[in-house]
């Protein structure tokens, strides 16, 4: 690991008297599979909106591939190459599917307000090649065929992956999902393991994953961070992080814990 | 479409057209209610013909020039009266459609939306009257045809009011926005009456008189040939509202269409998930406010030139209201939807509920009896247009529960793209 794509070092974030997030560390290198796990409540998602500028944190750096943007608001975060999706999915629900991603990559745009206002030839092909590039990325995650549909109307699995292409459009260098299999049956997992893997494999991104699903973890990362109230407790690859007593212990509790680390001894 | 202009598609807007256009010229030529109604019917004619499921684009076009440019003109020459209420419907639909860029797009509920009216109107009043004279000094008042570097200059001025409304307010969400929007309505409307002293700006509760027409060149030169006692002024303003309702609409469409627009609906839809797909929040919403009050200031200009009058009550709260009842009568988001909702509402006030009140005036003063009851019993206070407010809040409850997206409901399919060759679930793989 030489440069690392993200790095962050000693983030902290107290909400009043709780310490949401304590002195985190955390790196992410190019083309990584990278997941953060802990229980409820362990400060995954304030994690995520701290390194995406949803929060400002109260100490740390954040960098990203050499640059610092740490404090940055959440749209210059996202302009910086670092995209996101949400755990309670936050689609613009009342547009169509196609919009949604069209959205995503008006970032990269650079024909303006009266760019739009004369129609110029720059704002027509911007947004000719906007178009077109949405579609790709509909192909990419399966949803082409629904691209006139709302958002709002789409089953709850094709929501998640809509949230996915969404984000993809912003061209992003670094991917974080917020518990990308959340509520899906083994069958739509298997689905999203398999985009997960073609987000690294085609497109050359690096993806943090949040996630419950043990199994999808363990198959997926290339290293696992354990994280239990704000703290990182672990970090390695999945048979280490498996393994771990403290992280045994948090899932777990201290007694079975005990009796775990007793018959593996 | 090889048979020319008229394809089976188009042809039930256009018989409609012609039929309700020969009615209104030749028919109810009068000011009673059947006339009114014959008049409204010619306008549902516009709002078909714009409906893009009901016709063509060529025959659109020509439906559109028909009423609007012929048919309209002709009506309002033989009774003004409908002329003025076109330009009235006019005015508000420019101001419904810049309101709509606020509340329908980017979700920002603004209460004090009038205020932008006023700014433009006085802008206007004081630049081109005696009384701004006294107070500009020399090379005022500004020849009536400045009207028109006016109007660019209330785009300019109203935008900067936009954005300075805009600014302190944009923290701020939901019912805490809409009071502060208020507020500024008011304060605008208060600076108005009472900035009469210690200098004289807006003249204070009697307004300014006497405001410059522009074109009235023009508008002497058709008097001469036609018909005597026709004010030919008001079809000069026709004539720059219809120009002004086109630019309008157009930019409208634009915006929506481009990624301006799609920042808005998606900060409407989820303002943290637009930040996080880097849509500024602060610069859009800004944007926003700018290109609404813009549409205002304009037309504020239009309208202190129309009446040669302004004082504060045209700009009282009931009116930015009105404007908002505007756009949830047509559909919040809806480019059709604020014209046909400005139609209404303009229509309702300034025609029905008044012929109402006249045709019960008229049953009482004849002593007109139902039942052996006579309408001369009839209290005065049962006239339609006293009770203007309450039927208005009947028909917004009313539309509420049976069509709460408005009459014309938005339809947020700015891009269509052909799926037909798309294979459902495939891809990733």
């Amino acid at each position: 690991m030489s440069e690392a794509l993200l790095e962050v070092t000693d983030l902290d974030k107290s909400f009043g008297g709780l310490k949401a997030v304590d002195a985190v560390s955390f790196a992410v290198p190019e083309k990584a599979i990278v997941s953060v796990i802990g229980p409820n409540g362990a400060g995954k998602t304030t994690f995520f909106n701290l390194v995406t500028g949803i929060y400002l944190p109260d100490g740390g750096r954040v960098r990203l591939a050499g640059r610092d943007i740490t404090g940055l608001r959440a749209d210059r975060v996202a302009d910086a190459g670092l995209a996101r999706t949400f755990q309670n999915i936050r689609l613009f629900a009342g547009m169509t599917v196609l919009e949604n991603v069209v959205v995503g990559h008006s970032l990269r745009l650079t024909s303006g307000y009266f760019g739009a206002l004369f129609r110029t030839a720059r704002f027509r092909a911007e947004n000719a090649a906007s178009i077109a590039r949405a579609l790709d990325l509909l192909r990419f995650v399966g949803l082409a065929a629904k691209a006139n549909e709302l958002a709002g109307n789409l089953p709850y699995g094709e929501q998640r992956r809509l949230e996915v292409a969404r984000a993809l459009a912003t061209e992003p260098r670094l991917l974080l999902l917020d518990e990308p299999a959340a509520g899906m049956n083994p069958q739509e997992t298997e689905g999203a393991k398999a985009l997960i893997l073609a987000i690294r494999a085609q497109l050359g991104i690096s993806v943090v994953l949040i996630e419950h699903d043990m199994r999808l973890v363990m198959s997926l990362s290339d290293r696992i961070t354990v994280l239990d109230y704000g703290r990182k407790i672990a970090e390695g690859s999945a048979h280490e992080v498996r393994t771990h007593p403290q992280v045994i212990e948090a899932y777990l509790g201290r007694g079975v814990a005990a009796g775990t680390a007793g018959d593996a001894a | 479409m090889a048979a020319g202009l008229l394809s089976p598609r188009s042809l039930g807007v256009v018989a409609y057209a012609i039929v309700t256009t020969a009615m209104a010229l030749f028919v109810f030529t009068g000011s009673g209610l059947v006339d009114t109604a014959a008049f409204v019917a010619l306008l549902v004619s516009v709002h078909l013909a714009t409906d893009a499921a009901r016709i063509d684009g060529a025959t659109r076009f020509v439906v559109l020039t028909l009423v609007l440019v012929v048919a309209l003109p002709l009506v309002g020459v033989r009774n003004t009266f409908y002329l003025d209420v076109a330009t009235q419907v006019g005015i508000y639909a420019v101001l419904a459609l810049g309101l709509n860029i606020v509340v329908g797009f980017a979700g920002l509920l603004d209460l004090g939306f009038i205020a932008f009216f006023a700014v433009g109107a006085y802008l206007w009043a004081i630049l081109s009257s005696a009384h701004g004279a006294g107070l500009l000094g020399p090379g005022f008042p500004l020849p009536p045809d400045a009207f028109f570097v006016a109007i660019l200059v209330a785009v300019g001025i109203a935008a900067g009011f936009g954005i300075l409304l805009g600014l302190p307010v944009l923290r701020l969400k939901g019912d805490y926005l809409a009071i502060v929007t208020l507020g500024f309505g008011e304060v605008i409307r208060v600076l108005a009456n009472n900035l009469d002293k210690p200098v004289n700006i807006t003249n204070g509760p009697q307004g300014i008189t006497g405001i410059a027409q522009p074109l009235s060149g023009v508008a002497a030169t058709l008097a001469s040939p036609a018909v005597p006692g026709f004010k030919w002024q008001a079809l000069v303003y026709y004539a720059l509202v219809l120009a002004l309702v086109g630019i309008a609409v157009t930019v409208n469409r634009r915006l929506d269409g481009s990624k301006i627009g799609r920042a808005w609906i998606a900060i409407r839809e989820d303002e943290i998930a637009a930040q996080a797909m880097g849509i500024p929040l602060v610069r859009t919403k800004l944007v926003a406010f700018a290109t609404g009050a813009a549409f205002a200031g304009t037309m504020g200009v239009v309208f202190a030139a129309k009446q040669t009058f302004v004082s504060p009550e045209s700009f009282d709260f009931n009116q930015s209201i009105g404007v908002l009842a505007m756009i949830v009568f047509g559909g919040l988001g809806s480019i059709r939807g604020a014209m046909v909702g400005a139609a209404m509402v303009t229509i309702l006030n300034l025609q029905i509920l008044k012929a109402l009140s006249a045709g019960l005036n008229h049953l009482r003063s004849t002593g007109f009896e139902v039942f052996g009851w006579s309408f001369a019993n009839l209290p005065t206070q049962f006239e339609p247009s006293k009770y203007e407010r309450l039927v208005f809040g009947v028909i917004l409850i009313a539309m509420m529960l049976h069509r709460p997206r408005g009459l014309v409901p938005a339809d947020r399919r700015t891009i269509r793209v052909d799926t037909s060759n798309e294979t459902e679930r495939e891809g990733a793989r």
